[in-house]
């Protein structure tokens, strides 16, 4: 499996103790780095340019603790796919919520495999849909047309 | 990818906590959060940034860690709120177990000169001699310990303290965390001044001094207020500091708040103590034992909401312990008669008096008036 246009999986230190160890391919794990925290992780992304690809790893419990400053950088870099790992069902601030929502963090519980979101992460832009990471073993495409969304809205 | 230009100062945090004139920030670069200033930093280079403690949601010498990798060169300076110094002090190493991770800490609001004055860059117009400035950085800080500290016991001083309780019981009022002062005196003061002379009076006001800091938490707040009049602001720390500090993990802080004013009492009983304990040669060869406090705790949110109200309350406590006798700390009840789980009485030591037979046979020189209102809700301890 192999995923060229990535040049960076940074991943937060402590997502394996909330999910379990990060197993890669062999292929990947030179373009894994492990930071320390956010902090750290932003000072790390910031200085990369932006022809770099980057995906981003954290427990989603490390977002919440400068999430709206954490996504501004985010929107403002859209070259980084950022995967906010979810073991619980733990509610999110909603500016996290609506992130996830539009695209911005893509969400992974722990039931899909991690480098299946990362693969998923890495062939998916931010197209601004609704799209989720549990949608993946799914055929049917669940999206709904513009067209459909005002149908639904629409008085009989 | 580092620019050649080289900018002065960088503000992380709002302008108008960090300061006293916000609008006269010309030629800073101003960022609102922590996230943002790492990237900033990453980028331009600058003499000094300026981070607003309080503006770092999450782990703050994680923070202030990565900011010192992303501009190495700079000056880090801290930006506190009076009750965030514990921390600030940590940052900058005041405390030998932890590294430094800043340079230096001013409490805010500062004047926007101050950031500049800190500065190591010097003004390309009118570059001041090395020794110059250091002098006047010398200045600036006897003049903040002036303003701050009590000269002769070297702690906090009654402006500081009303300034630290108001800050800290806003702050309780937000996350919900206990606040408990204890105010107390020496037991007849006078007499060691009429007996012994002033010098002799001044050490022991010295003595006392250094007792309370050793018995309290580093965090706490001692402050003489008055001539032997003294006060401790007994405080949690919120949970970013806590975890900065390497304290008690966040679960435990379930359980932290039933500890007041339990804990307080605690650490003011061994003040108590020792002090009573102490052995004072400038008093004599019969100078120990001689040394009795009284002392009265008041607590938030139980006994008062403000600051007037737990100072008022604390008091009445102190008059309380006076009037029963002296050489003991009383809690301030509940307004309501029945006692409160947490004010259990703190049996004495086997072979300890509650009450020194000394105490009891000085006259004393009551300087407050002992007409207050009764107070069935008072415990004594």
């Amino acid at each position: 499996m192999d995923i060229p246009a990535v040049s960076k999986i940074l991943i937060l230190d402590g997502a394996e103790r909330v999910f379990g160890p990060l197993s890669f391919p062999a292929e990947w794990e030179e373009r894994r780095e492990v930071c320390a925290n956010l902090y750290e992780a932003v000072r790390i992304l910031s200085a990369l340019s932006e022809e770099e690809f980057v995906i981003f790893v954290a427990p989603s419990r490390e977002l919440t603790k400068e999430h709206v400053s954490f996504l501004s950088f985010l929107k403002r870099r859209p070259f980084i796919r950022c995967i906010a790992l979810q073991p619980d069902s733990s509610v999110l601030p909603a500016e996290l919520q609506q992130a996830i929502w539009e695209g911005v963090v893509l969400p992974c519980p722990k039931s899909v495999p991690l480098k299946e979101a990362v693969r998923w992460a890495a062939e998916s832009g931010r197209n601004n849909t609704p799209e989720k990471i549990q949608n993946l073993s799914e055929t049917d495409d669940i999206r709904i047309s513009p067209e459909e969304l005002e149908a639904l809205f629409r008085p009989e | 990818m580092m620019e050649n230009s080289r900018e002065k100062i960088l503000l992380i945090g709002s302008p108008q906590k960090a300061l006293m004139n916000p609008g006269s920030l010309d030629g800073a670069s101003v960022c609102e959060s922590i996230l943002g200033g790492i990237e900033q930093a990453q980028s331009v280079s600058f003499e000094t940034i300026a981070v607003v403690l309080s503006c770092i949601q999450g782990h703050p010498r994680e923070a202030i860690e990565a900011l010192r990798k992303s501009s190495p060169q700079s000056r880090i300076l801290l930006l506190a709120e009076m009750l965030e110094e514990p921390l600030a002090r940590e940052l900058t190493g005041h405390r030998s177990r932890l590294e430094a991770v800043a340079d230096d800490y001013l409490i805010c609001p500062v004047r926007t000169e101050e950031l500049v004055s800190v500065s190591p860059a010097k003004p390309a117009a009118q570059p001041l001699p090395p020794e110059r400035e250091q002098y006047y950085q010398e200045r600036i800080r006897q003049l903040e310990k002036l303003a701050t500290e009590d000269d002769l016991t070297g702690l906090k001083n009654r402006r500081y303290l009303n300034q630290f309780l108001a800050q800290v019981l806003a702050l309780a009022r937000q996350y919900q965390f206990p606040v408990t002062l204890l105010l107390f005196d020496i037991d007849n003061f006078k007499q060691y001044n009429d007996q012994f002379g002033h010098p002799v009076g001044d050490k022991v006001l010295i003595e006392a001094g250094e007792m309370i800091r050793r018995c309290c938490r580093s965090h706490d707040v001692v402050a003489r207020i008055g001539g032997d009049e003294f006060a401790v602001v007994f405080w949690d720390l919120p949970e970013k500091q806590r975890a900065a500090a390497g304290a008690a993990p966040v679960e435990e802080r379930q359980h932290y708040p039933a500890r007041h004013p339990r804990e307080p009492l605690f650490m003011a009983e061994r003040f108590r103590k020792e002090i009573s304990a102490s052995r004072l040669t400038m008093l004599g060869p019969e100078g120990q034992g001689q040394l009795t406090i009284s002392g009265g705790l008041a607590s938030f949110p139980d006994d008062g909401k403000t600051s007037d109200e737990l100072l008022k309350r604390a008091d009445e406590a102190l008059l309380e312990a006076k009037r029963q006798g002296k050489n003991q700390i009383v809690i301030i009840g509940s307004k309501t008669n029945a006692p409160r789980p947490s004010e259990e009485s703190v049996t004495p030591e086997p072979g300890e008096p509650h009450q020194s037979a000394d105490s009891k046979k000085q006259t004393g020189h009551p300087k407050r008036s002992e007409s207050s209102r009764h107070s069935p809700g008072r415990k004594k301890l």
